[in-house]
């Protein structure tokens, strides 16, 4: 507020303290290119020469000039749907542009992203937007970018009034204010969100006193005085760029137009009145006035130069637009993926060398570390990820080599702090952006599909956003409805990001290296049921798994069956039993779920010529239905049986453990599926939740569960001693299975009392101190100082 | 089309389709073991390495042999007789062949010596002693039976001979003519012919049919022999 207040005495008192002439009469030229720009664009619009519809910038010409005049072009701006003046004043071709609302070869995203998907890397403009307040979080990482590339570039984000009351407004601003971003929040409020008044839809329209909730300072402004926006924004851009954080600027403007192009300019929501009082304070006229005027420093016809000399640029523009040719339609499908869509690392061939037995969660912490390690320009964003080591101990000590500045701990704002990643991810700074646990993601899949996935499309191939959205995924002992989630055909089904779904420590250390390495934004879906699960990872910093690459787990002969992920240690459990029994199973591990390595599958058909696809996530939609009509598509001729699939059953994750049990597929519903396939029929599931159709599995008597317990530990030690108070390890957190015992502080024959520390086991998370159970006398140690206990395990014994 | 309609359609699954098509066998003589009589790979393995049925004791047994003939040499050759006015046709050659293969074979299987029949529009001509004269004999009197006329069809013979008006053809499975024991039929192509020798090995041992074939493919292959 105290800024606020001074920017009002400047406004005062600026006619003394004016800038060069070569500055101000810019901001003329600029506002007027702006303008002019927009009146040829809606005269092409109206006479259909541009596909879709426009939003013009007619009124608000003051805002994005006096803004952009402060900015270089290492500097970004993120914008908004009415982007058009940004774009121009942020220095984008006008020709190229043009060319771009026409949809042309020659538009700076070659007709690919059109008016609300403008993006410019040469220039600083991140785009455009489509969504609203989607590009105030990537301005926040855009900045955070700058710093970790130790320059002093700033991300400034345009918006209106409407995303004032938008999460990502809230998100963006408090993660931004917490780290001292180098980021500048300009809010163009022109009263009317669409067409609905502000006032109506907050009972605080004073936007920039929002400021306050997060610490930073908010300043409003005339955003039809140029000058004004320009002192304004002298001020907050000297703070970004000076590490001071970031600062709130409202900009008090009006558009003269409809929303959109065809839209009435008056409507329901506003008069004529209204519209002529703010056109009496037009920004170009109220500044050519203050020119000749006040300022005395242009005549009438100075501007009338400069005015008709943009007269020949917007013309020049529209001539360049309508001769651009059309894009080639063969060109549709470049520009989703990097191509090739692997890092070279990842392409390496790598002899097989030694190994060594590792959790998961500290061979993914090594891949992290390794990456990060070899390149500074990687941050990595989470909840609790910093010094606490992240909820599963999955960023343990990561924190303590590569400091806050890197391993920032954020807000509970999975939009807010993913949007940064999007944004620090596309200006060189590769991020990690941690959800915890993968059913968070849909509080930020706007930022995820709608932004990061199409950004190399939308910009013709010229960015992308190479981040790592990574979250604890899948079922693990009654994590319930909202902590169990295995989504990943859903991101699969977006064009744009990779997906991969990892079965052990080795190929999820691997395609986490690759991830960070590679072009896109990666989809990691890390099984926490397998977080407590060991296994041989390759040594030496140079290992990586490429995407696209799926892997035979078991080989046979008899049937196929496709798996990923928790499914895949499921489906060797089944294979093993039926082995017995005189089934050869062979097991295809995918590993990425995008890229999808359909020859392997194919391969593998054609040796066994029957398929069962067993999978964690739902089946509608799914991964069932989309590999058997690989296969119909593919390898026809190849099937001696229709193909099958089993997925978890078509319900919310339960709590009860017996209800989650019926829901989640295990080895027993995988080798029915089996039999079932070898003599001739599908398990047919019923997730269509029709009428008529009786699943199979509802209707078979119950199998006998094998052997095979999901949890990896081994169960507890029975009893040693019938007549003892057995001390056991405690069961504790959700992912952890096992612990070592550091410490006895009894011995045998000591007295304890009920309480009492007795023992230390440590866990991949913490030391837990194992409390006497009852009072007595220590009376037997069955596990020694060193020795592995898994959870609920019998250490020793009290006698009462 | 109201058998067809009458008649269920064979369930099989792709791959035992691809196994059936690729041995020859049409799902009809297929038993299918999965749901609902679906034929599967099973079925089809199991077909393919089921035990012979017993040859029966009496009555014709269709049998066949074929080959491919290079034909370059002879019809160079016949364009030569005809640059130099003394014309033959490949079907004067062909019958002679025949004539002169069925005199190869070892006397044991009683075929030397025995007359072709040569297969017309309408009807056979029956042709004995061919090794008898040479070529050119040969064509004066077959050209004198089409010029006759008549149908030889009941007269004896130990093959029926037909030239296919077509190359680039194989002929996989013919009819025995009534009478015939033997039945050669080739299409000849610019560079070579695919022969079919079917017999009824109730009545002509393998043996003998492998040894007339061969001789066959051999005089057509060197026909300088064949002038002499």
């Amino acid at each position: 507020m105290a800024i606020s207040a001074m920017r009002k005495g400047a406004q005062q008192t600026g006619a003394g303290n004016l800038p060069d002439k070569q500055v101000l009469m810019g901001l003329f030229e600029q506002m007027v290119l702006l303008r002019k720009f927009e009146s040829v664009a809606q005269v092409a619009c109206r006479k259909g020469e541009t596909p879709g519809f426009l939003h013009l910038y007619i009124g608000q010409e003051a805002t994005g000039v006096g803004v952009c005049a402060h900015l270089r072009r290492s500097d970004w701006v993120t914008s908004t749907h009415r982007g058009h003046g940004h774009a121009l004043a942020k220095g984008a071709d006008p020709r190229r542009v043009m060319a771009e609302l026409f949809g042309k070869a020659d538009g700076i995203c070659g007709g690919r992203g059109g008016t609300m998907h403008l993006y410019d890397r040469s220039v600083g403009l991140f785009g455009t937007n489509g969504i609203v307040g989607a590009g105030i979080g990537h301005a926040v990482g855009i900045g955070m970018s700058a710093r970790a590339q130790g320059r002093d570039d700033i991300g400034v984000a345009f918006f209106g009034d409407g995303a004032a009351n938008h999460g990502a407004f809230h998100e963006g601003l408090n993660f931004a204010a917490v780290n001292h971003a180098p980021a500048i929040f300009v809010c163009e409020n022109n009263l009317y969100a669409t067409a609905t008044p502000l006032k109506s839809i907050t009972l605080n329209p004073e936007i920039a006193t929002k400021a306050d909730s997060y610490g930073m300072p908010g300043v409003a402004v005339d955003g039809n005085d140029v000058f004004a926006v320009w002192l304004a924004m002298q001020e907050a851009t000297e703070r970004a760029r000076s590490g001071k954080g970031p600062t709130l600027i409202e900009a008090k403007t009006y558009r003269t137009v409809g929303h959109h192009e065809g839209d009435p300019v008056i409507g329901t929501y506003r008069t004529q009145e209204e519209v002529d009082a703010w056109i009496k304070r037009d920004p170009i006229d109220m500044f050519r006035k203050r020119l000749v005027e006040d300022y005395g420093i242009a005549d009438a016809d100075d501007l009338a130069d400069i005015e008709s000399h943009i007269d020949k640029v917007v013309q020049e523009a529209l001539e360049f637009a309508r001769n651009s040719p059309e894009p080639d339609p063969a060109t549709v499908r470049r520009h989703v993926y990097a191509n090739p869509i692997n890092p070279p690392e990842a392409l390496k061939a790598r002899p097989a060398g030694e190994t060594r037995v590792q959790g998961w969660l500290e061979a993914v912490r090594d891949g992290i570390a390794e990456e990060m390690r070899a390149n500074s320009a990687i941050l990595y964003f989470g909840e609790g990820t910093g010094e606490r080591g992240g909820s599963f101990a999955h960023t343990k000590n990561l924190w303590h080599e590569f400091g806050a500045e890197r391993l920032v701990d954020t807000p509970i704002s999975e939009q807010g702090f993913t949007a940064a990643a999007v944004g620090a991810s596309a200006t060189g700074t590769r991020t990690v952006s941690d959800l915890m646990f993968a059913d968070f993601a849909f509080e930020t899949t706007g930022q995820i599909f709608l932004q990061a996935a199409k950004l190399r499309y939308m910009s013709n191939g010229e960015m992308s956003a190479p981040m790592v959205v990574r979250a604890g995924a899948g079922a693990l002992r009654s994590s319930g409805p909202h902590h169990s989630g295995m989504y990943h055909p859903l991101f699969a089904h977006m064009p744009g990001l990779i997906v991969c779904v990892p079965s052990n420590p080795a190929d999820a250390k691997g395609l986490m290296k690759t991830a960070l390495r590679g072009g896109d934004p990666v989809i990691m879906l890390e099984p926490k049921a397998l977080f407590a699960s060991k296994g041989p990872v390759p040594v030496g910093e140079d290992h990586y798994v490429p995407f696209g690459s799926a892997r035979i787990a078991r080989s046979g002969t008899d049937i196929t069956i496709v798996a990923a992920g928790q499914m895949v240690a499921r489906a060797l459990e089944a294979a093993d039993l039926l082995a017995a029994q005189g089934t050869d199973v062979e097991v295809v591990d995918l590993r990425t779920i995008m890229p999808l390595d359909v020859n392997t599958i194919v391969e593998s058909v054609k040796k066994t010529h029957r398929l069962l696809v067993v999978d964690e996530a739902w089946a509608m939609c799914g991964m069932g239905g989309e590999i058997a009509q690989t296969i119909n598509e593919l390898a026809y001729d190849e099937l001696d049986g229709p193909v099958g699939r089993l997925h978890t059953a078509p319900v919310s994750h339960p709590f009860a453990p017996v209800l989650e049990r019926a829901m989640l597929v295990d080895a027993a519903k995988i080798m029915d599926g089996v039999r079932n396939i070898i003599a001739g029929k599908a398990p047919v599931p019923d997730h269509w939740h029709t009428t008529g159709i009786v699943a199979e599995a509802a209707t078979a008597a119950p199998t006998p569960a094998p052997a095979a317990a999901p949890a990896p530990a081994a169960a507890p030690a029975p009893a040693a001693k019938s007549d003892d108070e057995p001390i056991n390890m405690p069961f504790g957190d959700l992912t952890v299975s096992e612990g070592t015992l550091v410490k006895w502080l009894k011995a045998v024959g000591d007295a304890v009392k009920e309480g009492d520390v007795v023992a230390e086991i440590e866990t991949d998370k913490a030391v837990v101190e194992i409390e006497a159970p009852a009072s007595g006398t220590l009376s037997a140690i069955d596990q020694p100082v060193g020795a592995v206990v898994p959870m609920g395990g019998r250490i020793g014994g009290i006698r009462k | 089309m109201a058998a067809t309609a009458l008649q269920p359609r064979r369930a099989a699954s792709p791959y035992a389709r691809r196994l059936a098509r690729e041995r020859g066998l049409t799902l009809e003589v297929l038993t299918g073991s999965g749901p609902n009589g679906r034929i599967v790979a099973a079925d089809v393995a199991a077909y393919t390495a089921r035990p012979l049925a017993p040859v029966a004791a009496s009555g014709p047994q269709a049998s066949a042999l074929g080959t491919t003939i290079q034909l370059a040499t002879l019809l160079q050759l016949l364009a030569g007789f005809a640059d130099a006015d003394t014309p033959f046709t490949l079907e004067d050659v062909v019958l002679r062949a025949a004539g002169c293969a069925l005199d190869d074979v070892p006397e044991s299987h009683s075929l030397a010596g025995a007359p072709v029949a040569l297969e017309q529009q309408v009807g056979q001509l029956v042709f004995a002693d061919i090794r008898g004269g040479s070529l050119g004999p040969l064509r004066a009197r077959r050209l004198a039976a089409v010029e006759a006329g008549g149908d030889q069809s009941e007269e004896p013979a130990a093959l029926s001979l037909k030239l296919l008006a077509a190359s680039d053809i194989r002929p996989v499975v013919m009819p025995l003519k009534p009478g015939r024991n033997m039945r050669l039929v080739l299409a000849a192509g610019p560079a070579a012919g695919e022969c079919l020798l079917s017999f009824d090995a109730a009545a002509v041992s393998e043996d003998a049919a492998t040894e007339f074939l061969t001789r066959f493919k051999a005089y057509l292959e060197l026909p300088l022999r064949l002038l002499a």
